[in-house]
């Protein structure tokens, strides 16, 4: 396991590598002078020489690299543009608000998407499956932007019973960030539950016709028992493994939804840098999200080999 | 040995629906089974021999699967009417299964000692370490060296010989009073599958439960068994005492399936195998089921279903020949050339 674990962070380096080397061309992609875009028209060749100059584009490529990975490794993200902050500590500040906010929506999907995708296996082809995966469908059509337009509409707006966003530290008020968190976590999850409904039914299918489901009954187990002890063992193994991939949407859905819902996460920020050209701030903010993502991804597989004794114990 | 039967089957049918209309897997099958007796259930692949012993478990799948019958006595329980709680009294400690398919029978991520303990801890208020002794005990009973070991490791860990002497111990844990062992040894290469049938025959010496021994073969019946009850496409063509049987078939598809038996007919030259297949559950014959394959076969075999023709004891037989078939037996037979 531990051998396992260990092989998985190694693995993940030079992935982080590229991903820094894809944000750092970023800035060499832009066509013309970045720093032409970034000043914008009425600038005068004075201010675009200093900002070439902070922005390092004076110097040749490969000393641009040099220094951009040189300081990568001192934790150096460079200035925000528009902020004019550190990107490492703007960060920082910003990513609590969506990492709880990740976690509010994972814990809404994996809840309401095992239920509901267990029900319907349990009650398979009856009406209680058929609402279901209506229910489902919807979810996996409907765009988050659109589903979280309609929640500020109904539950602000006429019913007031939400605040339309914002964003209340957990730790100060817990009820407030409930309270703000609960309409951009579900418009995050609803598509998510909808997939992990989808997935935990097929496969739940797939489990209750195996021969060792057929065993446990033969033992005399009740129908509870079947389900919770011998099916749903094995149907968290599959789930698991998408867990990663569902993270990473919910993670790069907070662009949008933290935009709407005024949820000052590192998607807003990001979506800001990107409409403000704040080459720094989208360089830093990719980097940080690969980071995440990908420590998140080492445990979701540290997980899974965890829960299947077929990898664990060889 | 007691004669009143612990299991009592009469009329057994069940039925399958599907996309293509309902097929009659089982059709009016009925046989007893003695307590303390091994009972072999033979037939070719597809005779409906598992659905039999599922349909005695009421473990065939509730959507698709319809199980009628007169009754199904067992130890007093009526077993097709029996509710859901009843039955899963019985399963797992009254009748104990053993499945055809030793790799998957096993739950993959769940430990051999807790898969073996379940039905203990489902059937009878012990504690978890009295159990976990009685597991190991169980294991080293069904020859399964280091058992405290083995206890701890998972089903991928051991081979599909020692799963299935796994299965054995789940299936023997509380002692049932009925084993329904379908095929136990079939997936399962020779040396192994004699090993297997041994251990089955030692325990029941010792423990005196009946059996019903599911299988393919006629030599596994000629070594094990009691009684013996022959089906075809899901009826039953030929039962009654095996050395009765073996001595007067009274049923062309019995004698073919020992004709198959190198171990039987003692020379390999003269083994033969019946021509054709089973029918298909959509396009069954009208009448005798084994009248396409029949030597024979007379017209009035595809007029109507034979009917169970009684011979000696409780030997019966559902060929229209059947009388013939045993008085020829009788004849000392003529040296082939
Ligand atoms: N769950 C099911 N749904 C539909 N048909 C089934 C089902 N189970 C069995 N059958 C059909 O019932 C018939 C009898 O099958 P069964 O498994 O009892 O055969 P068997 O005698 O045990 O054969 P084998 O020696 O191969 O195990 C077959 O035609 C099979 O296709
Ligand atoms: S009834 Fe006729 S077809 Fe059927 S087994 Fe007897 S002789 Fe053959
Ligand atoms: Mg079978």
């Amino acid at each position: 396991m531990l051998a396992y674990t260990l092989r998985r962070i190694a693995q993940a380096v030079p992935i982080l590598l590229l991903v820094s080397l894809i944000s750092f061309g970023i800035m060499q992609l832009v066509p013309g002078d970045p720093a032409a875009v970034l000043a914008g028209p009425n600038a005068t060749p004075d201010e675009l020489v200093h900002l070439r100059q902070t922005l390092g584009l004076d110097k040749s490529l490969l000393t641009q690299i040099m220094i951009f990975y040189g300081n990568l490794f001192q934790g150096d993200l460079g200035y925000s543009i528009i902020l004019g902050e550190p990107v490492l500590k703007v960060v920082i500040e910003r990513s609590p608000i969506s990492i709880s906010l990740a976690i509010y929506s994972l814990i809404l999907t994996i809840v309401f998407g095992l239920f509901i995708g267990v029900v319907a296996a349990m009650k398979h082809n009856r009406w209680i499956d058929q609402v279901a995966m209506a229910f489902a469908l919807i979810g996996v059509s409907v765009p988050n932007f659109w589903l979280g337009l309609v929640m500020i509409v109904l539950f602000s707006v006429h019913l007031g019973w939400l605040p339309t966003g914002g964003y209340v530290p957990f730790f100060e008020d817990p009820i407030g960030w409930f309270l703000a968190a609960t309409m951009p976590a579900l418009s995050l999850a609803l598509m998510q539950i909808g997939l992990l409904a989808r997935l935990t039914r097929s496969t739940m299918l797939e489990v209750l016709g195996q021969d060792y489901i057929r065993t446990a009954r033969a033992k005399g187990a009740s129908e509870p028992r079947v389900i919770i002890k011998h099916a749903m063992s094995n149907v968290l193994i599959p789930v698991v493994t998408v867990l990663g991939m569902i993270l990473s949407v919910l993670l790069s859905g907070s662009v949008i939804v933290e935009t709407i819902f005024a949820v000052p996460g590192i998607g807003a920020l990001l979506g800001n840098a990107i409409l403000g050209r704040d080459y720094p701030m989208i360089q830093g903010g990719l980097i940080f999200v690969a980071a995440v993502l990908l420590i998140l991804n080492i445990a979701v597989d540290v997980l899974y080999a965890w829960l299947d004794p077929r990898v664990r114990v060889q | 040995m007691q004669t009143e039967p612990i299991l009592r089957v009469e009329g057994l049918r069940t039925t399958f629906s599907g996309d293509e209309g309902t097929a009659v897997a089982v059709d009016d099958v009925s046989f007893d089974v003695n307590a303390g007796e091994i009972v072999g259930l033979i037939g070719e692949s597809g005779s409906g021999k598992s659905v039999t012993a599922l349909a005695i478990m009421g473990l065939l799948p509730k959507d698709t699967a319809r199980v009628t019958a007169e009754r199904i006595l067992f130890d007093g329980h009526d077993l097709v009417r029996a509710s859901e709680r009843e039955m899963r009294r019985l399963r797992g400690r009254a009748i104990g299964m053993i499945f055809q398919e030793p790799m998957s029978s096993l739950n993959p991520v769940l430990k051999i000692g807790d898969q073996l303990i379940e039905p203990i801890r489902i059937h009878e208020r012990i504690s978890h370490r009295a159990a976990f002794d009685r597991g190991v005990e169980l294991l080293s009973k069904v020859g399964i060296p280091s058992p405290i070991q083995r206890m701890n490791d998972y089903p991928h860990q051991l081979s599909g010989g020692m799963r299935q002497r796994v299965m054995i111990a789940i299936a023997l844990s509380c002692s049932p009073k009925l084993l329904l062992a379908d095929e136990p040894t079939t997936a399962l290469d020779v040396t192994i599958q004699a090993q297997l049938l041994d251990l089955l025959l030692e325990i029941q010496s010792e423990t005196k439960m009946a059996i019903v021994l599911i299988t393919h073969s006629m030599g596994v019946i000629a070594e094990c068994a009691d009684k013996v009850v022959v089906m075809y496409s899901g009826r039953i063509a030929e039962q009654g005492p095996v050395t009765e049987i073996f001595d007067r078939p009274g049923h062309p598809y019995t004698k073919g399936l020992m004709q198959c038996t190198p171990e039987l007919t003692g020379n390999p030259r003269r083994l033969t195998t019946i021509p054709g297949s089973l029918p298909s559950l959509s396009a069954l014959p009208p009448g005798c089921r084994f009248a396409p394959r029949c030597g024979l076969a007379l017209p009035t075999c595809e007029a109507g279903r034979p009917p169970m023709i009684g011979l000696r004891g409780t030997h019966a037989s559902a060929c229209i020949r059947a009388d013939e078939l045993v008085a020829a037996a009788a004849q000392p037979e003529e040296a082939d050339a």
